[in-house]
């Protein structure tokens, strides 16, 4: 499995990494961006060589392109919208959740989280992605 | 982005933000679920000794309250909190010491104000900043109210302030 993980602490996108192992998922690679410029490059390189990502998770609160406006641009563009894309935030209050799950966000996970509740987010939407 | 009514502002009160338990429960989940480790309320004061490095790492409030959480260590402490949850060892403060004290205070933060309804949808959250050195004083205009707790983690202790105003 293909992984991009958004954040702008390098210890959350390990730390996410780890929780996905240890829930179980087969990581084959995982890339890494800063924030959601970073990302939407990164989307648009695997689109243009046809290496698709199968999960992609954000962090929202990030410098530079916050992880909100990141899936909305995603969305614009036209990028990899069949790929399941959670939130990982610490900012876990009703309109950021409305407004990720209108941009396209399949999941969405507050901080701190257990690995039980990555497993149970992302189980779902891989299975019928 | 749904609006805040004036009845929810109304109802954040003092007594509510300075409630000592959504602190002690924030604390607990993010040491519990993202270091692995169990903290112990304390009584005594985090006290820094001088010759001490100290590491005081803050996230802003703003909206509903304006503010800041901040979380203090000595080095050492911080250096063993970021190995917690890195899940390896590190020897002294570097980058990932620095963004890993970060990120548990903005858990900390997020954790603590997503107990308090009316904060979760009215109060947001800046990025981190961490101040490091030694002998150096925290200064604040007084506070409207001010939450404080020390915690032991293993053989270390910490500190966590929540202080500002309410609007």
């Amino acid at each position: 499995m293909k992984v991009l993980i958004v954040d702008d602490s390098a210890m959350m996108r390990k730390v996410v990494e780890r929780a996905l192992r240890q829930a179980g998922m087969n990581l084959t690679e995982v890339i890494q961006a800063n924030n959601g410029v970073e990302a939407l490059a990164m989307l648009r390189e695997s689109a243009s060589s046809n290496a698709a990502f199968d999960l992609i998770f954000s962090d929202i609160n990030m410098p530079m392109m916050d992880g909100l406006e990141f899936i909305e641009k995603r969305k614009q563009e036209g990028l990899a919208l069949g790929v399941p894309v959670v939130m990982i935030t610490t900012e876990g209050s009703t309109p950021n959740v409305m407004r990720a799950l209108a941009a396209g966000a399949r999941g969405y996970i507050c901080k701190p989280f257990t690995t039980d509740q990555v497993k149970a987010c992302v189980t779902p939407l891989l299975n019928v992605a | 982005m749904t609006a805040v009514t004036d009845v929810e502002l109304a109802s954040i009160s003092v007594s509510k933000v300075t409630d000592a338990v959504y602190l002690d429960q924030a604390v607990e989940e993010v040491f519990g679920l993202m270091l692995g480790v169990p903290v112990e309320l304390v009584d005594e004061e985090f006290l820094t000794d001088d010759a001490a490095e100290t590491m005081t790492a803050m996230i802003g409030l703003a909206g509903a309250i304006s503010g800041t959480c901040a979380m203090l260590v000595k080095a050492e402490a911080g250096v063993h909190m970021a190995g917690c949850m890195a899940g390896i060892e590190l020897n002294g403060v570097d980058e990932t010491v620095l963004d890993g004290l970060g990120e548990i205070t903005n858990m900390l933060a997020g954790a603590w104000k997503a107990k308090i309804p009316e904060l979760n949808v009215a109060c947001m959250l800046s990025v981190p900043t961490v101040v490091t050195g030694t002998q150096y004083v925290v200064h604040r205009k007084a506070p409207a109210f001010l939450v404080e707790r020390s915690y032991r983690l293993g053989e270390h202790f910490f500190t966590v302030r929540v202080y500002g105003v309410i609007h």
